[in-house]
């Protein structure tokens, strides 16, 4: 009871809506089988993206990836040995500027994500013309 | 006693009320295209449904978002129409040169409405947008055709490019890059690369839906929702319920032109000679692909897919590895006698007017319309009014 009158069940328009949404989409022929959900990405760790900031003092790096705008920012340390490489050759950390588009093989740690390889996929300069 | 009405369920009622008014079928517009396979259409069917499904916080919407459904935003006339909401964008441009998108912080999109969940937890009715981002406002655009620019070869788009203005015509064309280095050509400012990713994104962007390959919800402001917030495990939306929306939204037809009549006609040979089909480019043609009614097809884009300098007046945001604030991807004109706002933030309230707000580049083409007789700037908006 409440205020005196008789508890009920009530519609709550969320669920009225879904209802008419649902009925419209009934009415539209359409219907759809939901999929299992995926299970946990086991895959190798790799994302390409482009770096918005290079430390050299710290050696870390953040790098702007995801899908159209749906975007994240990644931040990557770089350890004694982690292998830069542009068209094949070795590249000096200079490279990792701003505006580069990076591919880069990582691992995640305790310490955060390390880099234990990154390939120069297209420098800054690559971005003027077509 | 009238009790209050939610904000999230009247949002949510109207949007079911949205589905009950159509299919599809007006001015031939939300129609599949012609020549799908059987399976096909029904894919079409199927994804349409998915488009139009409501979702509310139980079933994945959220916390942060800025439509319940796909089609509570593109619904005029139409399911995959244009749409009254704006999205508001925001960028920094750093001292570096590069065009940060906020990823950190929300961005590049921040959404206007929150669930009531969030509302409680943090006390926001919209997600907070750094106070130094520039800010860009989006209308919804329509999404008829966009299969066809999808299918379009990237060649296609890479060889109308002209960076350096090498022809001297005074309209360079150039293509804007996504985050990974591709070529993109979605969006106003060309970011996303196909209009898969540009769906997937949307789901998540849009409604704050997780995806199979966007499986970590969004942030507020940078921060991560707070516990409880959204228990809805992940992915919101199935790889499935992805497939038929991205079926949906590729293999629905371009609205059809209406028929040229005389003046229409004169009005078309005028939007060639001052220029307009330098960006507009009237025809494009599809490569190959695997649904055959989007392979090697020619049809009416009206776009270069590239972007070009529009001058200060439109300059808002800097998107991408390219775009610069005053810079914007040459906008399709396909179903554009269906818009009611015009230009990428609906600031121009008629075709004319939106012709008139060209600048930069288009600069020469808006002076050659003005320089028009009455009766052929008539014309010429009869005929931008029959696409």
């Amino acid at each position: 009871m409440l205020h005196g009158v008789p508890m009920r069940r009530r519609v709550t328009l969320p669920a009225f809506a879904s209802t008419l949404a649902l009925l419209a989409s009934l009415a539209c022929g359409g219907s759809y089988k939901a999929a299992p959900a995926p299970g946990p990405d086991s895959g190798p760790k790799v994302v390409t993206g482009t770096c918005r900031d290079y430390d050299y003092a710290t050696r870390t790096l953040d790098l702007v990836a995801g899908v159209s705008f749906a975007l994240r920012m990644i931040a990557f340390k770089l350890h004694e040995n982690t292998e830069i490489s542009v068209r094949g050759r070795r590249a000096e950390l200079s490279e990792l500027q701003a505006n580069t588009v990076l591919r880069i093989e990582y691992r995640v740690t305790p310490q955060g994500n390390l880099a234990d390889k990154i390939t120069v996929v297209l420098d800054a300069r690559g971005m003027r013309g077509p | 006693m009238i009790r209050p009405v939610e904000p999230i369920g009247a949002i949510a009622l109207l949007a079911g009320l949205l589905g009950t008014i159509d299919c599809y079928g007006a001015q031939g517009a939300g129609t599949p295209l012609d020549g799908l396979t059987a399976d096909q259409r029904d894919r079409f069917k199927q994804g349409s449904a998915v488009f139009a499904k409501v979702f509310a916080p139980k079933t994945g919407l959220g916390p942060l978002f800025n439509g319940v459904s796909c089609k509570s935003c593109h619904n005029q006339p139409v399911s995959g129409g244009n749409g009254s909401f704006t999205q508001l964008n925001g960028s920094v441009l750093l001292p570096n040169g590069f065009c940060d998108p906020l990823a950190d912080r929300g961005g590049p999109v921040f959404q206007l409405s929150v669930t009531p969940a969030l509302k409680a937890a943090l006390g926001i009715t919209a997600e907070p947008i750094p106070a130094e981002a520039s800010r860009g406002m989006r209308t919804t655009p329509d999404i008829f055709g966009f299969g066809l620019l999808d299918a379009v070869p990237e060649a296609t788009i890479l060889a109308h490019a002209d960076p350096d203005d090498a022809d001297a015509d005074g309209i360079s064309g150039r293509v804007n890059r996504f985050f990974d280095g591709r070529v993109g050509r979605f969006g106003r400012k060309a970011l996303t690369p196909t209009l898969a990713e540009f769906t997937e994104g949307a789901f998540h962007v849009e409604a704050g839906l997780t995806v199979p390959n966007i499986l970590k919800e969004g942030t507020v402001g940078g921060k991560e929702i707070p516990a409880g917030v959204d228990p809805v495990p992940e992915p919101e939306v199935s790889e499935v319920m992805v497939a038929l929306t991205n079926a949906y939204v590729a293999t629905l037809a371009p609205a059809q032109p209406d028929d040229l009549d005389g003046t229409a006609k004169r009005g078309q040979r005028s939007f060639s000679s001052i220029g307009c089909d330098k960006c507009h480019l009237p025809s494009l043609r599809t490569g190959d692909h695997p649904i055959k009614a989007l392979a090697n097809r020619q049809f009416a884009a009206y776009t270069d897919l590239l972007l070009h300098d529009m001058g200060p007046e439109l300059a808002d945001i800097c998107q991408g590895l390219v775009a610069t604030p005053s810079e914007f991807r040459t906008e399709p004109l396909m179903a554009l006698r269906l818009a009611r706002r015009y230009l990428h933030d609906g600031r121009a309230s008629s075709i004319e007017q939106a012709v008139e707000l060209h600048g930069g580049e288009a600069a020469h083409a808006r002076d050659a319309f003005r320089a028009l007789s009455g009766s052929d700037r008539r014309a010429l908006l009869r005929f931008l009014g029959t696409l």
